[in-house]
């Protein structure tokens, strides 16, 4: 008696060719050598309009803001400005703050590769003694930075409070003592790569 | 020529004509219209007022195995009018049949295989049937004149028509509690479906080609009813009486358990953007382990054995509490997942792939264990809701390799993830993930680069999450047009502001991931110097570790920087708790055009595809307790007593483009 066999062919479903394979060894995955990397190109604005946390006024008033309001203008300047990000760091237990403070500025950059590279010859005949595997970062062609500004501060608390006696929110205790101010502008040129590696 | 042709004209021929071969016969097949309207006066209509049938068993044996059906039934629902009718018409070459059944509820009590101990449950379902079947017969072969007398090839009839069943609504008892699908429909539609006779002469058996088949399926939703058996001891509930009580008490013997055994071979999966591709090659998988379903509930007060969701039993020191829901079970679910090649292309071939990298990526040897526990109803309307506690241990992990299997590998990795009423919605935003109260580990014990086994160590990574509300909703849409280098709503504005405009569609993937880290102010519990409560903000890097005497390097033997409680806020005056904005960050990734250069003098730029990423990072204001550094005999050193990072609001634009 001959079996039944029955015939079923679905033009709208593709069937996979399904197989009982075991998995691929690490042997097996070593075939002709594949350089891999990528190649990034692009620009970052920290704080071009401002900040999450401090509102911009609408004056340079320190006694007319809002509890969320601050504004980074020189003091006696008439228009307030937004201001960039804060950095605070503390290196003494109960101790005063470090503060970079009102951090803004564009940078854009191309031409910066990242892969991973086996070395094992050249560099004045120390290759063939290292034989190993690095992280290559390629540095990038052209590094351009725009109005990058930023303060450096003292500061005897950790968050930033307006001062001005009777304003919302306001903290008279507060003091903060900006150092120095810090602008750059201009095309930096970097050639090379940096290798990183574990020892 | 001789035609074979019913005697359409006679009033009372009824019945199936088939033409036999040894006439050749030129016959003319009715389309589908024809059919529809060669509607014979005279049928045969069939009318079934309440038929029942049952069967108290239906086993099916094979190799000293068996399935059994137990208390298979149909009966029509009581409440609903209903008369079955079954309607045949003769047709020039054919038959016609419909049928029309309404709300019948179809019943098989249990499902058991073997001795019977153990069900998958019982399943009843009430639908609607209607179907409608076009049944005529096929051109017999031309060659069949110069055969022998007998059945000749290609001798069959065809189907076409359609089978609709509707207002479905499918119970799963389990237990003493029902998973209830609602709104199930099934259509199926076929034209020429032809069925052939064995050819005894060619050998070929039966033959069943379907040309045309569209089938539509859909449900409006899943509930479940953890009230423990039936309103009234004996009457189950029906959709048109449901059972509406309070639930208790805990899961029976039944439910669902699957070991699972899984190859994929070779798969390439294929993504669109606007006309530009990206294939991704050489998918790999494969695994094995046992999945299992149950429906459970939380505890009650006074039973003893039983651990609640939020409580570990102690003598295991797992999470293996119960929560209401649909619980999905994972038990050394053990798996591995690879790719091979990533292509960019502007045409649909992925042979002329612009760009192209053999980028090896990978998780292997994943052990997964745990559960996910699942209730509808999400966090707002329709939607789902769920607890989940999930381990996945010894896996290795490269985010890029290449062919000789060298890059970077995160060795030895385990993960542990838990979420308390995190929900999953649709919502105009797209698809929001929320986490709810969540908390995780994640121990890399070796960054490795080089290769999987042996290449050199940077050390021992470990990361530690503790969150409340975060959330990620991801949509399509991509990035749409943006103004690179400057802030400007219009491609001229942009240009003047000294930006570049860029249109990428309105295809691609965004999304918005919101972090929300919770700080640690509970009593703190030391080893070595650093706290080890699990539900904390913490990262650890431990450098020049001892190796012990199995070879491996021992964790806690070597110098560690440990960044200890960190935690986003809204740095809000006069409430300080407030943490609602978290870590924000709005991300569309598209791909797009992108250039790149040459590394080499003088830096010419070449076109290429790659990935755009464009996106928005921001935050009121991130802290940390402070900065750790550990000796293994020395202790504990505080090198940075507090970090503060405030008002930060970062765009950003990227390509990234793979290059060989």
């Amino acid at each position: 008696m001959r079996s039944k066999t029955w015939f079923l062919a679905v033009l709208l479903i593709a069937c996979p060719a399904w197989a009982q394979l075991s998995a691929m060894t690490e042997s097996d995955l070593r075939e002709q050598s594949g350089q891999g990397g990528v190649q990034l190109l692009g620009a970052f604005s920290i704080n071009p309009v401002g900040g999450a946390l401090w509102r911009t006024p609408v004056s340079n008033n320190p006694a007319s803001w809002s509890a969320d309001q601050r504004s980074c203008a020189p003091t006696g300047a008439v228009a307030p400005q937004a201001c960039g990000m804060r950095l605070g760091l503390r290196a003494q237990a109960q101790g005063g703050w470090y503060v970079l403070d009102n951090i803004k500025g564009r940078y854009s950059f191309e031409g910066l590769t990242v892969r991973t590279r086996h070395i094992s010859s050249g560099f004045g005949n120390d290759g063939a003694g290292f034989d190993r595997q690095v992280v290559q970062i390629g540095l990038p062609t052209s590094l351009l930075v725009h109005e990058a500004s930023m303060e450096l501060a003292m500061s005897n608390q950790a968050n930033w409070r307006n001062r001005q006696a009777g304003a919302a929110g306001a903290d008279t205790s507060f003091r903060q003592n900006n150092l120095i101010s810090l602008g750059m502008s201009g095309t930096l040129k970097t050639e090379g790569h940096l290798l990183i590696f574990p020892r | 020529m001789d035609t074979c042709k019913l005697a359409t004209t006679s009033r009372t021929m009824t019945g199936l004509w088939l033409c036999f071969a040894g006439m050749a016969h030129a016959m003319v097949p009715l389309s589908d219209n024809s059919l529809a309207e060669v509607a014979g006066q005279n049928g045969v209509s069939l009318v079934i007022d309440g038929a029942t049938w049952s069967a108290s068993s239906i086993e099916h044996t094979q190799d000293g195995e068996s399935l059994r059906l137990k208390g298979v039934s149909a009966r029509p629902v009581q409440g609903h009018a209903g008369v079955t009718t079954v309607r045949i018409d003769t047709l020039a070459n054919g038959v016609h049949m419909s049928l029309s059944a309404p709300q019948t509820e179809y019943r098989i009590d249990d499902i058991v295989l073997g001795t019977g101990l153990q069900g998958f449950g019982g399943l009843r379902s009430f639908a609607n049937v209607n179907a409608a079947v076009g049944i005529r017969s096929l051109t017999p072969s031309i060659n069949a004149s110069l055969e022998p007398a007998g059945l000749a090839s290609d001798l069959g009839f065809a189907l076409s028509g359609s089978v609709q069943v509707g207002q479905g609504t499918a119970y799963w008892r389990h237990g003493p509690y029902d998973l209830i699908t609602k709104g199930l429909r099934l259509g199926v539609t076929f034209a020429d479906a032809t069925f052939k006779w064995p050819d005894t002469a060619s050998g070929q058996d039966f033959n069943l080609t379907f040309q045309d088949v569209a089938i539509t399926a859909g449900m409006s939703g899943m509930t479940l009813d953890l009230a423990e058996g039936d309103p009234t001891p004996g009457q189950m509930a029906t959709p048109l009486m449901q059972d509406e009580r309070d639930p208790r008490a805990l899961a029976g013997t039944q439910g669902v358990s699957a070991d699972v055994n899984w190859h994929l071979a070779q798969g390439s999966a294929f993504l669109t953007d606007n006309d530009k591709h990206l294939w991704i090659q050489g998918l790999r998988s494969h695994g094995s382990g046992n999945i299992t379903l149950d429906m459970t509930r939380r505890c009650s007060t006074g039973v003893v054995t039983c651990f609640d969701g939020s409580v570990s039993d102690p003598s295991t020191g797992q999470y293996n509490g119960h929560f209401d829901g649909l619980r999905v079970g994972f038990n050394d679910v053990v798996g591995s997942y690879s790719l091979e090649d990533i292509r960019f292309g502007s045409s649909p071939s992925p042979l002329e792939g612009e760009t192209e990298q053999k980028l090896f990526a990978g998780i292997y040897d994943a052990t997964l264990n745990g559960h996910a526990t699942l209730l509808p109803g999400g966090k707002a309307g329709d939607g789902l809701r769920f607890n989940a506690d999930l381990w996945t241990s010894n896996f290795d992990l490269t985010p890029a390799s290449d062919a000789q299997g060298e890059g970077i590998w995160l060795s030895d990795t385990h993960s542990r993830m838990h979420f308390r009423h995190g929900s999953v919605d649709v919502t105009e935003a797209g698809l929001e993930i929320h986490k709810g109260e969540h908390w995780s580990r994640l121990d890399i014990n070796d960054a490795r680069l080089g290769s999987r086994a042996t290449g050199k160590s940077f050390g021992r990574i470990m990361f530690k999450t503790y969150e409340l509300d975060s959330s990620i909703t991801l949509a399509t849409g991509g990035s749409g047009t943006v103004c690179a280098g400057a802030l400007a709503g219009s491609a001229g504005d942009c240009t003047s502001a000294g930006g570049t405009w860029q249109d990428f569609g309105d295809q691609g993937l965004s999304a918005r991931p919101k972090t929300i880290f919770v700080q640690d102010n509970s009593p703190q519990s030391f080893v070595n110097g650093v706290v080890m409560n699990e539900k904390r903000n913490q990262f650890a890097f431990e450098t020049n570790r001892r190796l012990g005497s199995d070879g491996k390097a021992v964790n806690g033997s070597g110098t560690q920087m440990v960044l200890d409680n960190f935690w986003t806020s809204d740095d809000k005056v006069g409430d300080p708790l407030a943490n609602q904005h978290g870590l924000q960050v709005d991300v569309g990734i598209d791909i797009a055009p992108t250039v790149v250069v040459s590394k080499v003098a003088p830096h010419t730029q070449s076109q290429a595809l790659g990935f755009a990423i464009n996106g928005r990072l921001s935050f009121k204001e991130m802290v940390a307790e402070r900065l750790q550094a550990l000796h293994p005999t020395g202790g504990a050193q505080t090198v940075i007593h507090g970090l503060r990072m405030q008002n930060a609001d970062v765009r950003f634009n990227l390509t990234a483009t793979p290059i060989n």
